[in-house]
Order: C-alpha cells, then sequence, then structure tokens
C-alpha cells in the first residue's frame, strides 16, 4: 500500500570558468504545466509546439526562482536557445544561461526558489564541475542557496590543463606495468655482454649507456609517433589486439633474456613495440575527454609526462643495475629469475586480454 | 590504469542523474510529455480551481483540506508525489502548529506513512486520537501502519476500535489482514470470501480493489495460486491502475515465471518507480540483453540516484529487489534488505531479506526473519520455501 515513487526534481550543472559560469538547467515540464500551463488544448500531451509558444513565460518564471549575484549585483545572464532533455521520468526544459563576472577571481552567490512556493519537496540536484572536479549537491527550501567559488581557476589550456597532462602522463607510465617490465625485460642485459652463451660483465660503462640510451630512444620515438597519430584520429586499432600485444611484447623481451635472439638489436625490438605501446597510451588520452581546441597542447603534456616518468625509472634503475652487473645475484637471480617472472605475468595478461578473462588483481 | 577506470567509472555513475543530452525536437507536432492517459476530467479541472481559489486565501481550512484531500488522491491515482507536495504545500498554514485541526492532521499522517515516516505518522495520529478517540479514519490509518510495521498484537487491539467507526468492509479487511500474519490465513481467506459476496452495491470501486488484492496475497501465501489469479483478475478488470495490485499482481506472475504476462500489464505504467522496477525484471527474465530490459535498467539506476542525492530512503524495499534480480549485487541487496527490515515488515520485505542473506552467503544476517515468521506464525509457503537447504540460492532472474 505504501510505494515510493520519483517526486519532482530539476537537475542543474554549474561549469565554472574564470570570468563566467555556464548553467544547464533542466525542469520537468510536468511542473512547468502545473505552475505555468503548457498544454494549450487540454489534450493531456505536450507538444514542442505548445512549450515552444510558453517559451518566454517559462523563462521569466524560472529565471525569477534562480538568483545569482556576485560581491554587489544581481547578475543578468544570456540565454541561449530553448532545448528539451529526456530523463528518467519525462521530459525537460533545458534553459542554457551564461553567467558573466565583472572581476576574474571573485564568487558568485546563487539562490534557488523554484517550486518551493508550491511543491515544498521540489528539489533542486545541482552539479558543480570546476575545472577536473565535479561535486554535487541539492537546493531544498532549507538549504536554497549555494556559493560558488572561482578563485583559483585558470582557463583551460593554460600551464594548469597542460600540468594536468604532465602529471596523467607520469602517473600513467608508473601505474602501467606493462610499460614498466617491457622496459625493465629490455634494459636488463644492458648492463651485460654475451660471450658463449653466457652473460658477463659489461666492461665499460659507456658501452652500457649507449645501449640504454638507443633502447629508450627508439622506444620513445616509436610511441609518440602512434600516440600523436591515434590522439588525432588518424589510426584506430582495437583496444583488445593492442593490449595483447603489448602483453606480447613483454613476454618477447623476457624470453630474450633467458634465450637471447636479439643480443645487439634491443633497439629495433624497442622501436617496433614503442609503436604498439603508443596506441596504449592514446587510450588512456581518450578516457580523459581532452577538448579538441587543447589537442596539441594535451598531448604534448601527456608525452612529456610519460618520458618524465620513464626517466625517472632509468635513473632509479641504471646506476642499481650497473653497480650489481657483475655479482651472481644480477647475472643469476635478477636476469634469469626475474626475466621468467616477468615472463609468467605476460603471460596471464596475453590470456587475460586475447580471451577477455580476468586472472590477476592488476 | 585499473585507477583511472575505477575513477571514471564513478565519475559517470555519479552522472547518470544530470546525463539526459539536450535536443531541438524535430517538429512542432512533436509530443514530448504524456501528463494523462486521458483529457482533463470535471474532478481535476475542479481541483484546479480550488487550487487556484487557494492561492487567494491560503489560510480557509475548509478549502485547503479539500485541495490537499484531491491532490493526494490524485497522486495515489497517477503514482505521482508531486502532487502530495502540493498537498503538504496547501496545509502549509497549520503544518507545525501545535493545535493543527484533526482534518490538516489525518492528511499530515497520511504524507507522512507516504514518505515511510512511520514513527512519525503513528504519532501524529496519537496525537489527533488523544483529542479525538472516534475518529474512524485516523484508526484505519493506525492499524495499517502497524501492521504494516509487524506490531500485529498493536493492529489487532486497534482494528477492534474500527468496528462500528468505518464502513464494515474496510474494518473486516484490516482484521482479515492481521489474522492471515498470525497463523489464522484460512479464517482470513473464509471471512473475505463471503464479505466479497456480501458488499453494499454502492462500495468504491478502490475498496473493492483492495480487498480482492488483500484476498489474492493471502490465497497466495497459502499456495492456492489458482484462488489467487481469480481474484488478482477480477481486481485488473475492475479498470482502476492501481499501483499496489499491478504490483503485487507483477510479483506473483514473475514467480510463477510469466514474466511475458507482465510486460503489458506495466508498460504504460513505468512512470512509477515500483512498476518500472516489476518491468525491467519481467523485460530482464525474458532477455537480459534486450534493449529494452537495459534502458529500464538504466532509468532505475538514474531514479535510484536522484533519491539518494535528495536523500530519501523509502524506496529501499525497491532498491534490494533491483540489486538483487538485475544488479546482482548480494551484498549491496542485503544492505538495504535490512535498512528495509527496519522499517517495514511485510512478507515481500521478508522475502528479499531472505533472498538477499541467502545470495550473500550470509544467512545468519536473517535471523530477525525468522524470528518474526516464528514469533506471529506466519503462514507463507514462499517464504517457508525460501528457508529449505535445497531451494535454490538464486532466483531465475540472476542465472541469466
Amino acid at each position: 500500500m505504501l510505494l515510493a515513487h520519483k517526486p519532482s526534481d530539476s537537475y542543474l550543472t554549474f561549469d565554472l570558468h574564470p570570468a563566467e559560469v555556464l548553467v544547464q538547467w533542466d525542469i520537468a515540464l510536468r511542473d512547468l504545466e502545473f505552475v505555468i500551463g503548457l498544454d494549450r488544448n487540454e489534450d493531456g500531451r505536450i507538444t514542442w509546439e505548445e512549450l515552444s509558444a510558453r517559451r518566454t513565460e517559462v523563462e521569466a518564471y524560472a529565471l525569477a526562482r534562480l538568483k545569482v549575484t556576485d560581491a554587489a549585483n544581481v547578475l543578468k545572464p544570456t540565454i541561449e536557445d530553448l532545448l528539451v532533455a529526456d530523463h528518467s521520468d519525462g521530459a525537460y526544459a533545458v534553459l542554457s544561461l551564461k553567467y558573466e563576472t565583472q572581476r576574474p577571481s571573485n564568487s558568485l552567490l546563487v539562490e534557488y526558489s523554484l517550486l518551493f512556493e508550491t511543491d515544498p519537496t521540489h528539489r533542486g540536484l545541482y552539479q558543480v564541475r570546476r575545472g577536473n572536479s565535479t561535486s554535487t549537491g541539492l537546493f531544498s527550501p532549507t538549504h536554497p542557496q549555494l556559493s560558488l567559488d572561482l578563485g583559483g581557476l585558470t582557463p583551460m589550456g593554460d600551464t594548469s590543463a597542460f600540468g594536468h597532462f604532465v602529471y596523467e602522463g607520469v602517473w600513467h607510465i608508473w601505474t602501467g606495468f606493462d610499460h614498466i617490465l617491457f622496459l625493465l625485460a629490455l634494459l636488463l642485459p644492458s648492463v651485460l655482454r654475451r660471450k658463449d652463451g653466457h652473460w658477463l660483465p659489461s666492461d665499460s660503462l659507456r658501452a652500457s649507456f649507449i645501449k640504454i640510451l638507443r633502447v629508450v630512444t627508439s622506444f620513445t620515438v616509436a610511441h609518440s609517433i602512434t600516440l600523436t597519430l591515434a590522439a588525432i584520429g588518424w589510426v584506430h586499432l582495437p583496444s583488445r589486439l593492442i593490449e595483447s600485444t603489448i602483453a606480447f611484447s613483454v613476454i618477447i623481451a623476457a624470453v630474450n633474456n633467458i634465450r637471447p635472439f636479439f643480443t645487439e638489436r634491443g633497439w629495433i625490438v624497442a622501436f617496433a613495440f614503442g609503436l604498439i605501446h603508443g596506441f596504449g597510451f592514446a587510450s588512456v588520452l581518450q578516457d580523459l575527454e581532452l577538448p579538441a581546441s587543447l589537442l596539441a597542447r594535451s598531448l604534448l603534456g601527456f608525452n612529456l609526462g610519460v618520458e618524465l616518468g620513464q626517466l625517472a625509472i632509468l635513473l632509479a634503475f641504471v646506476p642499481a643495475a650497473f653497480a650489481l652487473r657483475a655479482s651472481m645475484f644480477y647475472r643469476g637471480a635478477l636476469v634469469h629469475a626475474g626475466s621468467c617472472l616477468i615472463g609468467g605475468i605476460a603471460t596471464v595478461w596475453l590470456i587475460e586480454r586475447a580471451f577477455n578473462l580476468r586472472i590477476l588483481p592488476f | 590504469m585499473k585507477m583511472l577506470l575505477l575513477v571514471s567509472l564513478l565519475a559517470c555513475s555519479a552522472q547518470l542523474v544530470w546525463s539526459g543530452t539536450p535536443y531541438k525536437p524535430s517538429s512542432g507536432s512533436q509530443v514530448l510529455e504524456k501528463l494523462r492517459a486521458t483529457p482533463l476530467d470535471s474532478a481535476q479541472r475542479e481541483l484546479r480551481e480550488q487550487a487556484r481559489q487557494l492561492s487567494q486565501k491560503p489560510t480557509n481550512l475548509v478549502l485547503a483540506v479539500t485541495v490537499a484531500t484531491g491532490f493526494i488522491e490524485r497522486a495515489r491515482v497517477e503514482g505521482d508525489p508531486r502532487y502530495r507536495g502540493y498537498a503538504t504545500h496547501a496545509l502549509q498554514p497549520w503544518w507545525d502548529a501545535s493545535d493543527r485541526p484533526s482534518s490538516v492532521s489525518l492528511l499530515r499522517a497520511s504524507l507522512l506513512q507516504s514518505d515511510h515516516h512511520f514513527p512519525e505518522a503513528l504519532q501524529e495520529l496519537d496525537h489527533l486520537l488523544a483529542s479525538n478517540p472516534r475518529h474512524g479514519g485516523a484508526q484505519l490509518m493506525r492499524a495499517n501502519i502497524l501492521t504494516v510495521t509487524g506490531r500485529y498484537p498493536e493492529a489487532q487491539r486497534a482494528t477492534i476500535r474500527l468496528i462500528g467507526q468505518v464502513p464494515g468492509h474496510l474494518a473486516l479487511g484490516a482484521t482479515a489482514l492481521i489474522a492471515s500474519l498470525t497463523g489464522r490465513s484460512e479464517t482470513a481467506s473464509t471471512l473475505l470470501t463471503t464479505e466479497m459476496k456480501r458488499l453494499p452495491a454502492d462500495t468504491s470501486t478502490s475498496d473493492r480493489v483492495w480487498l480482492l488484492t488483500l484476498l489474492a496475497e493471502i490465497e497466495n501465501r497459502r499456495g492456492n495460486s489458482g484462488e489467487a489469479e481469480t481474484s488478482f483478475k477480477q481486481a485488473v478488470a475492475l479498470g482502476t491502475k492501481d499501483v499496489y495490485l499491478l504490483a503485487a499482481y507483477s510479483d506473483f506472475l514473475l514467480n510463477q515465471k510469466r514474466p511475458s504476462e507482465v510486460i503489458p500489464l506495466l508498460e504504460d505504467q513505468t512512470r512509477v518507480d515500483p512498476l518500472l522496477l516489476r518491468y525491467a525484471m519481467a523485460q530482464a527474465s525474458v532477455d537480459r540483453q534486450s534493449s529494452v530490459a537495459k534502458a529500464a535498467i538504466e532509468q532505475l539506476q538514474a531514479r535510484f540516484e536522484a533519491a539518494h542525492l535528495r536523500g530519501d530512503s523509502a524506496h529501499q524495499r525497491e532498491e534490494g529487489l533491483f540489486a538483487l534480480h538485475l544488479q546482482q549485487d548480494a551484498n549491496a541487496a542485503l544492505k538495504l534488505a535490512k535498512a528495509n527490515w527496519d522499517v517495514q515488515k511485510e512478507p515481500t520485505d521478508a522475502r528479499l531479506f531472505l533472498q538477499a542473506a541467502r545470495a550473500a552467503q550470509q544467512p545468519q544476517a536473517a535471523t530477525p526473519v525468522l524470528e518474526w515468521m516464528r514469533t506471529n506464525k506466519i503462514e507463507d509457503i514462499h517464504l517457508t520455501s525460501e528457508l529449505r537447504p535445497s531451494s535454490k540460492t538464486t532466483t531465475d532472474l540472476q542465472k541469466q
């Protein structure tokens, strides 16, 4: 006998920018019908014609119940075309408003009173988008106010956005175990040389350094090429193929350390598979939903982040590897057992990715 | 990468509420919203006119009570809670007054119980009955709330006071319901069947629907599915789109594994959350991957999210059923079932709790249900079968 239903809500999105706030406000046609009357012919249906005919009244009614003020003034918004959106419980009128502020860094106060005078159970559900973060909340008769802080916001495309993508790049290489393992597997033998089927310590730091430089540079050049191609949308490969091939590349690099077949040509392998890893990076960039206008900047930032992250790993790895290269621990345990482990993990990844299974927790 | 994925998934799900994409309709004659199946009738016109008058004289008590009663009735018929908001507004001048009139108190209690604020509703009724002990409407509502919350001995005492205060068939319905939940369901069935045959000709359709639904549910609990179906069909044939009836009948059909019969029953009723839920369950058990099933599930998800944002918790039963049957999230279902059990204790709530506890592999979590069944001598073959060790832990829906 006692059942719950969807009550009256309006939905607001506040997009904060340094000198302006964009508001999308969705109001249920059922609510507007009650307070303004849209169904002119009273047939129980609201057509687009009927809504358009009352556009002025709808806007006037709504705007009188959303007061946006800065320090001193009530702001008048510019209003864009009236649109319609479907939500889970029916059709809504969509008001798109733009409030411009006088000074770049101040806060705005929003006071909401839509429908409270006819339906005290009405709520305004809002989300506030500020840079990359989103917060949510609601307007009610007891909490009708919201303060929007515009301080510290910089326009997208400015240094902060660039910095954000650099950060994402670093983060991605550090948390993307497959890329790290590929690189480590390729670099493990760089402080060694191959003689008569055995690994011996390399004599010169210079020789090791050149090897490492070659591998890392070709990996970087290769993944930068494909990352760019994929990000601007020129090349698109299915992600299952990309992810499986990345896993395969790790296996190849690991096997090579146990049964070498490209001893001195590691850089070629790094280049060839670097192309595929680049597509992997690009898919992350797509998840971040970068605006088209900022493509070049964000691409550059992300790539720079990947290289910085990579460099940090090298700075930790190379000195340690060079110091330990003569020890049995390095040549035996690390190179052999380590490569077996890396190869084993990558094999499971390959199976997971190729057959869409879930085995490992990472 | 996993972390990023998780973060973006969370971000996506939290924005379902705001996610409708704005568009410009292609033609002026495009219908955007159907308010009613039928044109405005004279009663609705009158209510609109009365509401207009009230806005000019908001302190006219008689008018306010008439308008609020009208809106509460519309909320019940259309399943649209915004009318309850309008009713609340009509009563605003007296809402918090300590000496509010009985007529306002009764409507306030009704609004509170609709939002599942049962203790507050009972308090309101006790307050009303203290000054007006022979108020039949308040007595009946009190008996119903006590029954829904599982306080049967008190409910029983309350129904005795109904005799002579409310029409005989309402008192009998309330008595039969309690009897059926306290080990006397055969008596309850006989009482109701006899009563149905001698109902006065002027008994309202909604009262008939209530009694028939009551009888159908009692027969269903006794395992007499044939008799249950006959009563459900008689009630549906009376032509009102009663939300409680449609939900109960749909549950009956879903339990009988007849989802394809639920779909036509609820197709044009999906604005009402509990009915959208049953509709989604039916579509999902026909084909979980169909676009209608997916769309219905997404709609439900968005409505639950909106309810969470509002801080509403009156939907815990529905959300528990949703988590259990449509999301296969046994732990979430158990949490919701448990919270729901603290609020209401109808056989549907008991079954949800048992099923969720079992699906979550924590059968001991549902001990309160077992105690409730034992103490009250609950007769319900569906609940009993949930307790059998051999009974399946999942419903058919979950297997798909």
